[in-house]
């Protein structure tokens, strides 16, 4: 028997990236409106603090992520959109030491061969002003009705 | 072919912090004229700290920098504890020792592996490295996260951290924790270790050259939170008479401001550190400093890759002996008050000395700020340094590769230009 053959997946692990600081805690508030919403009880949740590179710590390839980070794609703040990682990978720049951001971070993963076989990516449009989208009951229930619909049924 | 007239521009420099550009250009096999350019904006930081008090202060200044914050906050408040007639206990002095292991580490670690190893090894960057030299890349990361992970253990987090006070920390590091962290930092030993002999034996350029080295000298420390300012010309000065020998300068084509030593280019950082300071090592990363065949001083500026292994080697070892020695029931701050005047701190920032100065009134609130960052002491050396490489690389090269290595040379600084600024597009112009 293979490594790994016969045990049960791994729980998903959904991880809001960013700040707890306005204007970049988008991914970090998702986090909240998941716990509020009980979905924590069918998955991890977990918010990491402008992680960098630390993000790997987190990925692995049989791990099951969704990740959520605030995004500035000229969309209506607030907006969901979920990414697809060939275009975030196509993103991705030389990193810097100062500037190694989400696709960079994904692409080293990929490189590194970590990345999860199982990996969605939400992106929420920030309002680009430093603060907060405006609280919204609307928002949170998209996101967590999103976020049900790429869990396994009954979640 | 030597004596063609040569333009290059390198209009954004790869793997560096912030916005600037080189520009050369060359005839007859000299090189005429080379200016780093800086454009990012000036970002008048120290203005802002006009009329704030010192806790403000040190929040403020970890903004300046994502990945020297620390370097930003010890400074400062070295300098306002003088101000103030503040003497740190001894239990303080080694706490802020123990989390600059951490800064050093965290920030040497990922230029050592994600910005300078692609150099030395061929590659465009970390990414394209990373399928080649995997466990070269997560020797970087797990040694980046280590670091990181000693920031947080003070600081509540490893980005522009809280737990900073004039005295020392709001609270000790938890004891379960530091207990974690040491054994981690244990368990690291031989990648750091082994870090000294990886970087000795890549393909470095053989490029001698002459420079100052200045970098902070202690009794019997190797030099971060404290010491004299020492070069290898004869300088020894405490940090309050540094505007007495160092003088800043604007140029047209930065809005970084440039340092000089009585009139002379010099060099801060891992490289001077070590040419002035390597008798402070501890005797383990002696032996595997001298297991390379390293000559020191070096006047070889791509030494500062094995510089900046050592000093991993170095604070993995010091930030443990420092676990080992941590009192969670000793006070983690003294008592403090604030008056009018005058104070000048100096550390050692991963890139280099890192200097400054507050005039406060006797509320304790800033008069007058000034700030000298280790990339703006570095630019007029990097200037020389770029001029002379190049010449002795050979004019002859191609545009590319005369571009390859202008970068190689300036990413061995690692400027942090966003600090500076008051980094890298590269203009070459053959004439």
């Amino acid at each position: 028997m293979s490594k790994g053959e016969g045990r049960a997946p791994a729980a998903w692990r959904i991880i809001g990236i960013g700040s707890p600081v306005a204007g970049d805690d988008l991914g970090w508030l998702a986090i909240d409106w998941l716990r509020n919403a009980g979905v924590d009880r069918h998955a991890e949740l977990l918010t990491l603090d402008r992680p960098g590179p630390g993000l790997l710590d987190h990925l692995q390839p049989d791990a099951r992520v969704i990740l959520i980070d605030a995004m500035e794609a000229g969309l209506p703040a607030g907006t969901l959109r979920e990414l697809a990682l060939d275009d975030l990978l196509a993103q991705a720049r030389p990193p810097s030491s100062h500037d190694l951001g989400l696709a960079e971070t994904l692409a080293l993963a990929q490189a590194l061969e970590v990345l999860p076989r199982q990996l969605h990516l939400i992106g929420i449009q920030m309002t680009g002003e430093g603060a907060s989208v405006p609280s919204s009951e609307a928002l949170a229930g998209e996101l967590v009705r999103r976020v049900r619909a790429m869990l396994p049924p009954g979640t | 072919m030597e004596n063609r007239d040569i333009r290059i521009e390198v209009p954004v420099l790869a793997r560096v912090e912030g916005e600037g550009a080189l520009e050369l250009s060359a005839s007859e096999g000299r090189i005429d004229t080379l200016r780093l350019r800086i454009f990012e904006p000036p970002r008048y930081f120290e203005k802002f700290l006009e009329g704030r008090g010192p806790q403000e202060v040190l929040d403020i200044v970890a903004r300046i920098c994502g990945i020297c914050p620390v370097a930003y906050q010890m400074t400062a408040v070295q300098a306002l504890e003088q101000a103030f007639g503040v003497q740190a206990s001894s239990q303080v002095m080694h706490l802020r020792r123990l989390m600059y292991c951490g800064e050093w580490l965290q920030s040497h670690a990922l230029h050592v592996h994600l910005l300078a190893l692609p150099d030395f090894l061929g590659f465009d960057n970390a990414i394209a490295m990373a399928g080649k030299h995997p466990d070269a890349v997560r020797r970087g990361l797990r040694l980046q996260r280590l670091g990181n992970d000693l920031i947080r253990l003070f600081g509540g987090r490893s980005v522009h951290p809280v737990g900073m006070r004039m005295g020392g920390f709001h609270r000790g590091p938890d004891p379960d924790r530091a207990a974690t962290l040491l054994q981690e930092l244990r368990e690291a030993l031989p990648d750091a270790e082994a870090l000294v002999g990886f970087t000795a034996s890549l393909p470095l350029p053989d490029d001698e050259q002459e420079f100052v080295s200045v970098a902070l000298r202690h009794d019997s420390e190797y030099p971060m939170y404290s010491g004299r300012i020492v070069s290898d010309r004869g300088l020894d000065v405490p940090a309050g008479n540094y505007l007495d020998h160092f003088r800043e300068s604007h140029v047209a084509h930065s809005t970084a401001l440039y340092a000089h030593l009585d009139g002379e280019p010099y060099l801060v950082g891992p490289l001077a550190r070590l040419n002035l300071n390597h008798d402070r090592l501890s005797p383990p990363v002696r032996a595997a400093l001298e297991a390379t065949g390293l000559r020191l001083p070096s006047r070889n500026m791509f030494h500062s890759v094995i510089a900046r292994a050592v000093e991993i080697h170095e604070v993995v070892l010091e930030a443990i002996r420092l676990l080992e020695a941590y009192s969670p029931e000793e006070p983690a701050h003294v008592p403090t008050a604030v008056q009018a005047g005058v104070g000048c701190g100096a550390t050692e920032a991963p890139r280099g000395l890192l200097w400054h100065r507050y005039e406060t009134d006797e509320e304790g609130k800033v008069l007058s700020a000034q700030i000298v960052p280790p990339t703006a002491q570095n630019q007029a050396r990097i200037e020389d340094d770029l001029k002379c490489s190049l010449e002795a690389f050979g004019l002859h090269n191609d545009d590319d590769a005369l571009r390859l290595r202008g970068e190689t040379v300036i990413r061995n600084y690692d400027p942090c230009i966003s600090c500076a600024t008051h980094f890298l597009k590269v203009r070459v112009e053959r004439r």
